[in-house]
């Protein structure tokens, strides 16, 4: 059962279009396991339809229909428009939206990097780090505690498996934990199962959320 | 430059009824412009018989407003002519997929011209919930007496915006419709970034709610 959710603003910003790929990326995440944010993101596309049913038509160059009935053509001799398959999902409870891009084998391979505590992490490049916007997966064994911290820009952490418990509660699969306001946490990973998830942040290399001390202590 | 007679040019007598934002300030919602069921129609016919002519009517229906859309989030005029081909194109693709049970023949055009915008002006990747995931959780139980209905779907969406103050109206049609972050909207709206911010969680929070029909929360 979902208990932490994506603000709506998110969700509507996701729908018009306006989000970052990494933001992007940890909406259709969380969206795939739940369905209630599931049906916000339809609602924003269905007002996104409305809008663009109510916009200010623009007219056409008159050349323009006669150009596309001719490039008609080419598409009915290349049926191959769907988009190629996605590799096989490696891991059990990540939405294929996200192991697409991570690596094609276990969690344990090479490809993640280790860091101290026994923390692996992942970096997704979805290409905007220039737009310093950055995706990160993080595996963290069971029952770490981390230092008091606060934080700045905004931090989105999506649990997929194991979770987190700090003040405010706990964090399961699929919940999604929102840092943009100076709180102060000290989470503590799950005794048992540990934690894997996604870590999307937007701002400069200084990660002030959740598993910021992690984070930044990574990017040294 | 705006055509308002597109209906009659396409043979088809469907009234035009947009919101002028120069001459009247308001961000209301006007009654629907365009049929959902005479596109639906027009779809139909090209997904089952890839009937051309009723493609190109789709497209006089269709294309002008697209094209609106597209201007109106930064793209010049021939920028805005070739995405709105590859609209179309992706349109008369994928017609099999449109699914009338589920989305209006607008929703559906508007999450293909975004996508269109995002993949090939921003070129950038765009990552997609996959409707086949076998994660994906099964959808919230609909009673049987609200069964998706494409016009009742507007009407709500209309009521919706219009219960809103007419800041907040703005604020959310800048979201769609302005290639433009939060500060440079604070900026030209003279207010604090901090009250964009708030205006527009504010906004889509209600929104959210009276769009799921929850509207006394
Ligand atoms: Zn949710």
């Amino acid at each position: 059962m979902i208990k932490h959710h994506i603000h709506p603003e998110i969700l509507m910003a996701y729908a018009a279009g306006k989000t970052s790929p990494s933001v992007s990326l940890i909406v259709a995440s969380h969206i795939t396991l739940c369905s209630e944010c599931r049906k916000g993101v339809e609602s924003f596309e269905n007002l996104g339809g409305k809008l663009l049913e109510d916009s200010d038509p623009v007219e056409i160059n008159s050349s323009s229909l006669e150009s596309i009935l001719g490039k008609l053509d080419n598409i009915e001799l290349d049926d191959q428009f769907d988009e190629p398959t996605d590799k096989v999902n490696s891991f059990k409870n990540i939405p294929s939206v996200l192991s697409k891009y991570l690596p094609d084998t276990d969690i344990l391979t090479d490809e993640w990097k280790k860091s101290i505590g026994g923390i692996k992490y992942f970096d997704i490049d979805l290409g905007d780090f220039k737009q310093n916007t950055h995706a990160r997966m993080l595996s963290i064994p069971p029952g770490r505690k981390l230092p008091h911290h606060g934080h700045e820009s905004q931090e989105l952490t999506l649990v997929l498996e194991g979770g987190f418990s700090d003040e405010n509660g706990s964090y399961n699969a699929g919940d999604v934990a929102i840092e943009d306001e100076n709180n102060i946490h000290t989470p503590v990973s799950d005794p048992s199962e540990g934690c894997v998830c996604l870590v999307v942040y937007e701002g400069k290399l200084k990660f002030k959320g959740l598993f910021g001390p992690i984070l930044n202590i990574l990017n040294k | 430059m705006f055509l308002e007679n597109t209906f009659e040019t396409a043979g088809l007598s469907a009234k035009l009824s947009y919101i002028n934002f120069k001459k009247e300030k308001t961000y209301k919602l006007l009654k629907p412009a365009v049929k959902d069921q005479e596109l639906t129609n027009l779809i139909t016919l090209v997904a089952t018989k890839k009937d051309r002519v009723a493609f190109g009517n789709l497209f006089k229906l269709v294309g002008p407003r697209i094209k609106g859309y597209l201007m109106k989030l930064g793209s010049n005029d021939i920028v805005a002519e070739d995405l709105l081909q590859e609209v179309m194109l992706t349109v008369w693709r994928k017609s099999e997929t449109f699914d009338r049970s589920k989305a209006a023949v607008s929703t559906w055009l508007f999450t293909i011209a975004r996508n269109k915008r995002i993949d090939l002006l921003r070129k950038e990747i765009r990552p997609q919930l996959d409707p086949n995931d076998p994660m994906l959780t099964p959808n919230q139980e609909e009673p049987a007496d609200e069964k998706y209905s494409a016009n009742q779907e507007s009407v709500k969406i209309t009521d919706a915006i219009n219960m809103l103050p007419d800041e907040q109206a703005k604020l959310i049609k800048m979201t769609y419709y302005e290639d433009k972050s939060h500060s440079i909207i604070a900026d030209e709206l003279n207010m604090p970034l901090g009250t964009v911010k708030s205006r527009i969680r504010l906004a889509s929070t209600r929104l959210k709610k009276l769009l799921e029909g929850h509207l006394h929360d």
